[in-house]
């Protein structure tokens, strides 16, 4: 779920539902399945360690990616992947916002998004 | 018949407790118990009066089993399970003789708390094992210095406020004498925590 209180429409791309670097790791993520925190490190090497950590733990919590801990005897680490495509998640945003105009503006919005059909 | 069906029961208690909470005292307790229990139970065929003592045991045991079922389904969840990383968390378990639990996170994080000591999967990832030890063994001695909620009660109520000022720099100078204090250092800066650098000062000045 987007939280819709979240949503800045001035804002480029993904950017107008995720933060600048939820955007940057979602990116990587669906690039290449299962990747580690020390993968997306290296990758975005300009972010810290704890920040990387706090914003997959947030993409966890929102349920845009899953972990997977991958654990031996000689170590321990979390894999992560994205639970959906960047379609899939364009479907769920449109179908949540969309319900939102519907909400508030009611046949306004149908009419408007009949525009689009062809 | 009986008496080998009750020795059964309260070996199975007393190891329950051992696989719940990995405590190597309340296996010996359990070891003299179960050996007592033998004792009565040969000398009970012969006299009935000893049958209280059956009794006694057998109200302990049940309710050993039962506190140890109740606090694994407490704990089992949130935890990651996973065999891998249980062996690599029993091995520290018993070597410093304290239950530890993993949080479900990729920041580094570790602390004490009742009795406990919390690791989170991000501080397994990113220490080595030494690391890890160190970190365990700091958390260690808080666990085991710190005062019983009766004591610090107590304090309390008798106005001697009790203040583990020292107690940071104790349990990392037991840890530096485990781990040692370049593998202590080390970890103390992949911890990121406040004070951290003046703690690896001291820790480079002391002894
Ligand atoms: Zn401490």
């Amino acid at each position: 779920m987007v939280k819709l209180e979240r949503i800045s429409l001035r804002n480029e791309g993904l950017k107008k539902f995720f933060s600048p670097n939820e955007v940057r790791i979602l990116g990587l993520l669906w690039e290449k399945e299962r990747v580690t925190s020390g993968q997306i490190q290296k990758q975005c090497g300009d972010l810290s360690l704890a920040c990387i950590a706090g914003t997959l733990d947030r993409l966890v919590k929102s349920g845009f990616v899953n972990r997977t801990l991958d654990a031996s005897e000689s170590r321990v680490r979390y894999l992560y992947a994205p639970t959906c495509t960047q379609q899939e998640l364009g479907t769920k945003i449109s179908e949540q916002v969309v319900d939102c105009l519907v909400d508030t503006f009611g046949t306004a919005v149908v009419s408007s998004i009949g525009r689009f059909r062809r | 018949m009986l008496p080998f069906l009750a020795i059964l029961v309260i070996a199975a208690s007393f190891l329950s407790v051992f696989l719940v909470w990995k405590r190597f005292e309340l296996l010996i307790a359990g070891q003299a118990a179960a050996a007592s229990a033998i004792v009565v139970g040969i000398v009970s065929m012969s006299c009935p009066m000893f049958q209280w003592i059956w009794a006694y045991l057998g109200v302990v045991s049940f309710g050993l089993l039962t506190v140890s079922i109740v606090r694994y389904c407490l704990t089992r969840e949130g935890q990651p399970n996973h065999a891998g990383l249980s062996s690599y968390i029993a091995t520290l378990e018993v070597q410093f003789c304290i239950p530890i639990r993993v949080i479900d996170t990729q920041r580094i994080r570790a602390f004490a708390h009742r009795r406990a000591a919390y690791l989170s999967v991000g501080l397994l990832e990113r220490l080595d094992k030494d690391e890890v030890t160190a970190v365990v063994a700091h958390e260690a001695y808080h666990v085991k210095h710190s005062p019983s909620k009766l004591v610090s009660s107590l304090a309390a109520l008798s106005s001697l406020t009790f203040v583990p000022y020292n107690d940071e720099h104790l349990a990392d100078q037991y840890a530096a004498d485990i781990a040692g204090k370049d593998t202590l250092a080390r970890a103390l800066r992949k911890l990121e925590i406040a004070g951290g650098e003046q703690r690896i000062e001291d820790l480079v000045t002391s002894g």
